[in-house]
């Protein structure tokens, strides 16, 4: 007993070894969530036909219609006296004098038959001489809703100059301002005063009731009128092209049948003029090409107003190898997309009105589709990375490890992987995979470089105890990744169509023998 | 005198058949320890009145592990330049596919027997605890060893069993000698429950798929428990271990009874049923039972995500997944649970006035699982004070258990010890087993004067024998 106590108490800890099989990756990689991993894409979709492409893409907003049209402050001023008539009835004990104004609503270069206020208040001061009491109302004619036309404020007197005022909400108020001698830009206010002879003040004819009518701070939502002409856009710009400017794509590599798309969309209830200018690609030496295929100026048609709401108009012009020479020019490989665009809204007529609202605009983007139909003979990619002792304190205790790969693989795209382990003069060590081999092979394809059939793999990468201490020695680890395209009676094609729904079906198995160690 | 012989030596090598269960087997036919009753409420104390002392009337501890030895474990240390560490592939097979381990502890409080004529009663208090797991050596093969290997395409069954009570009983019993041939005895017992965990059925299955390293569960558990160790006011439910021996709310009862037959002026055959009840659990009782048995959950390994969200949200799917496969549905109800009924049925033949020999069979019933066990033994009375026994006991498939046992008594004070397993309690490194109970007694109404002056155990049991008869009348 003493012998086992002795023993048991002499104990350190605990070791083992076992072999443990782990199921580490299933996935299902399609191509749109490989482009996932890169920004450079504006977006990823497919043709009718199920050819799928990506799109490097760039929009230019022009202003809004509110800042298109901006119509300043109103203030007027107003002074207003009692007749002879009102005089001798206001002696009897009350009078009504009621005027129209006209109010001058600032076009700023436009003219304006109606317009809707999304907010605001009209506010009237008033300062009374006629030394009564004063009950005074103002109306503004020709709007909608009725309810929201006027306001009336009691103003007691008090003496010369006896000062009141009142405020009328202008939101959602829709106000003709056809209602003046002009026919636009100016609107009608009724004022009716109602004074009362309570007080045995005196009255004369000279006394003076002035109104002050302020409206600002206010913004609207729709108007209608005629707005002139003005240039609502106008800008030179670029989009960088990365796919076809990288080093290792530059090799040999084609985007077939590459299509140019400028696209616009107006929201205003205008007539616009587009012209672009200048639309061509920068090449890495400098050098410049202008695309064809496209007229230097469209008309736009302004949106229909259909039940209250803006219909937006939008159109498009694709240019593609059968009317532009876009698809030559990409092949050339260009670095940038260049074009200046500029959006102009025509000059109404006299009998052509037109609307803006506030929120109008009109859209102009251009995109480049590169088709996901690749020509190219071999594409490869370095890279390299240091071996951290964290690494190899894990991989120390490994036996042996074996990394199970079970593809499935519908994208007619191969690629080769080797890892090479670097000494700290960057001599190579050893490499992992041997016999080198694809890792992910391409799906059979014809010789259009369309898939034809899945091609399935099983692949054991296995690291043995002479490959795993060669790891422990090594002071970096240098990937060379080479992806060719198609597979064609069993070669590479270098030609390959990606279609949507293709996917690469991928599970990676780790098995590996380790030796563990716990104190106690 | 060769038939005695023949029997006897029948006796004791049945005992050397493998079977399963324990119990105090070597007081069953201690009929100098008033003990004895527990074990056979038939039983009768050789004594008028017996008092345990207080706290120490009888103490017993039992374990048993049916695998490996502290010896068997040492043997797979490894000693290395600077230290010994412990080689657990080594340490694993010594694990048989199925491995039990049992233990048992009884303390009895108090304990008294009144015996007047014909009639005998008695009374005790004492606590009992048990513990029984049965584990398979999968689990330690799939830590130590792995899933990998020649363990691929194979299924780990990872099937538990675990039944674990204690419990506190009060006991009444009653025995009458009916006639010179017949006596019975009946014991009502009222329990009270303070901890017990039933998981009857746990079972967890993994497989691990041979091409491409998968993982396949599935379970079916049914496990259901209770403990007065948890506050019951307290919604965070902290252990309060004080609790773990009072606040009992959880009521039984159980019933023993037992029958001698003296066939023969030496040879008596009897036999009893003990612990036929339940408890009635109430207190923070749970029961959790798998809410698909035995669905799958297979795991093929982790998607490429472009983001740690799309990552997340892919295992909070898992996650999600394993619970509505392999999920546990959570009952707050009562429940009852029989306890573990054992029938012990015995014979004795005294050979010769000082030394007689006896055999016993044992089964107890837990969970739907029988549990056998033999005994056999010898009994040896030197002197009147003295009394010695030797047995061998096959239980939980271990063979040769020798034990001993012995009953000193000097004045009124009785101190009694007996093991199953000796060679376990000298060398327990190197036993898989052992149990140890004594106690001791304060005995009273024996007419001490003329006993103490006779020293022939023959004339003794001679002596007493009268006295028992003319108790009850004849």
């Amino acid at each position: 007993m003493k012998d086992s106590v002795d023993q048991l108490t002499s104990l350190k800890g605990a070791s083992w070894t076992g072999t443990y099989a782990l199921p580490l990756i299933n996935a299902a990689l399609a191509p749109e969530d490989a482009l996932k991993f890169t920004e450079e894409f504006s977006s990823i979709g497919s043709y009718p036909d199920g050819q799928m492409y990506v799109t490097y893409e760039k929009n230019s907003v022009s202003i809004k219609g509110q800042d298109y049209y901006k119509p300043t402050s109103i203030n007027n001023s107003f002074t207003y006296r009692l007749n002879a008539g009102e005089q001798q009835l206001l002696e009897g004990g009350s009078v009504v004098m009621e005027r129209d104004q006209i109010i001058d609503w600032n076009q700023s270069g436009a003219y304006i038959d109606s317009i809707q206020f999304k907010s605001g208040k009209l506010r009237v001061e008033v300062e009374n001489s006629i030394q009564h009491h004063l009950s005074i109302t103002i109306l503004i004619l020709g709007t909608k809703p009725e309810g929201l036309l006027s306001k009336t404020a009691e103003i007691p007197w008090k003496g010369p100059g006896t000062k009141g005022g009142l405020e009328i909400n202008l939101a959602g108020l829709l106000a003709d301002l056809t209602r003046g001698p002009k026919g636009n830009n100016q609107f009608r206010v009724r004022i009716r005063a109602v004074f009362n002879n309570t007080n045995g003040g005196a009255i004369n004819g000279n006394d003076p009731l002035n109104l002050n009518i302020i409206a600002n701070d206010f913004t609207w939502t729709r108007a209608h009128g005629l707005f002139g002409a003005k240039n609502i856009l106008s800008k030179t710009d670029d989009l960088r092209l990365g796919l076809l400017s990288s080093d290792f794509l530059s090799r040999g590599t084609k985007f077939r049948d590459a299509r140019l798309k400028l696209k616009w969309q107006n929201t205003y209830a205008l007539p616009l003029q587009l012209n672009v200018n200048s639309l061509g690609f920068i090449f890495g030496d400098g050098s410049r090409q202008l695309i064809s295929g496209f007229a230097p100026s469209y008309q736009v048609p302004g949106a229909n107003l259909n039940n209250q709401t803006l219909l937006a108009h939008t159109d498009s012009i694709y240019l593609n190898a059968g009317n532009s020479n876009i698809s030559n020019l990409v092949d050339a490989q260009p670095h940038y997309l260049f074009w200046n665009e500029a959006i102009l809204v025509k000059s109404g007529s006299g009998s052509l009105k037109q609307s803006v609202w506030a929120e109008s605009m009109c859209t102009f983007s251009v995109s480049l589709e590169l088709p996901l139909y690749v020509a190219s003979d071999e594409i490869i990619l370095t890279g390299a990375t240091d071996i951290k002792d964290a690494w190899k304190q894990e991989l120390s205790k490994a036996e042996w490890m074996n990394l199970r790969f079970q593809i499935k693989n519908q994208i007619p795209l191969s690629l080769q992987l080797q890892a090479y382990l670097l000494d700290a003069q960057n001599n190579i060590l050893d490499s992992l995979i041997k016999p080198i081999q694809e890792l992910f092979p391409s799906a059979y394809t014809d010789s259009l470089g369309n898939t034809v059939q899945d091609k399935e793999q099983l692949l054991d990468v296995r690291l043995d105890q002479t490959e795993l201490n060669r790891f422990l020695q090594a002071k970096s680890i240098h990937f060379k990744a080479v992806t060719n395209t198609g597979n064609y009676l069993g070669k590479p094609l270098g030609l390959s169509k990606i279609m949507k729904g293709q996917q690469l079906f991928l599970k990676l198995g780790i098995q590996s023998s380790i030796n563990l160690q716990r104190k106690f | 005198m060769n038939c005695r012989l023949i029997a006897a030596l029948c006796l004791w090598l049945s005992s050397f058949i493998p079977v399963q269960g324990q119990e105090a087997f070597g007081l069953y036919h201690a009929a100098q320890v008033p003990q004895q009753n527990l074990l056979n409420p038939a039983s009768r104390n050789k004594a008028g009145t017996v008092f345990g002392f207080p706290g120490i009337s009888a103490t017993e501890f039992h374990y048993f592990n049916s695998s490996f030895t502290l010896r068997d474990v040492l043997g797979s240390v490894e000693n290395g330049p600077d230290s010994a560490m412990l080689n657990l592939n080594k340490a694993v097979s010594l694990l048989r596919s199925k491995n039990l381990i049992t233990a048992k502890a009884n303390q009895q409080w108090l304990y008294a027997s009144i015996r007047k004529g014909p009639n005998q009663f008695t009374f005790h208090v004492g606590e009992r605890a048990l513990l029984r797991l049965k584990y398979p050596k999968d689990l330690f093969d799939l830590i130590i060893n792995g899933n990998g290997g020649d363990k691929l395409g194979s299924t780990f069954n990872l099937r538990f069993s675990l039944s674990a009570m204690h419990y506190r009983e009060f006991g009444l019993g009653y025995a009458r000698q009916i006639n010179e041939q017949l006596s019975f005895g009946t014991r009502l017992k009222f329990l009270k429950g303070f901890s017990m965990l039933d998981a009857s059925r746990m079972q967890f299955n993994l497989n691990t798929g041979a091409d491409m390293y998968s993982w396949t569960a599935t379970s079916n558990i049914n496990i259901r428990a209770a403990s007065t160790a948890f506050s019951a006011t307290q919604s965070n439910k902290q252990i309060q271990a004080a609790n773990l021996f009072r606040h009992s709310s959880n009521p039984g009862m159980a019933l023993d009874i037992g029958i001698v037959w003296h066939e023969h002026p030496r040879l008596s055959l009897s036999a009893s049923l003990l612990d036929f009840g339940f408890i009635n659990w109430k207190t923070n009782a749970v029961r959790m039972k798998s809410l698909k048995p035995n669905a799958s959950f297979t795991f093929e390994g982790l998607p490429l995500s472009t983001t740690e969200d799309d990552l997340n949200a892919y295992l909070l799917k898992i996650r999600d997944s394993i619970n509505l496969s392999l999920g546990l549905d959570t009952i707050n109800a009562s429940f009852s649970k029989a306890l573990a009924a054992q029938f012990l049925g015995g014979i004795q033949y005294q050979l010769h006035q000082r030394f007689g020999v006896n055999g016993l069979i044992y089964c107890d019933f837990l969970n739907q699982a029988v549990s056998p066990a033999i005994h056999a033994g010898i009994r040896w009375q030197p002197v009147y004070w003295l009394y010695l026994m030797a047995h061998n006991t096959s239980f939980n498939k271990t063979w040769l258990n020798p034990g001993v046992g012995a009953t000193v008594q000097v004045g009124k004070l009785q101190w009694y010890a007996s093991t199953e397993q000796v060679l376990g309690l000298l060398m327990p490194d190197q036993y898989r087993n052992f149990t140890f109970r004594c106690g001791m007694n304060i005995l009273i109404n024996k007419d001490e004067r003329s006993l103490r002056n006779i020293k022939d155990p023959e004339q003794l049991n001679l002596i007493e024998g009268m006295q028992e008869m003319q108790q009850w009348g004849r």
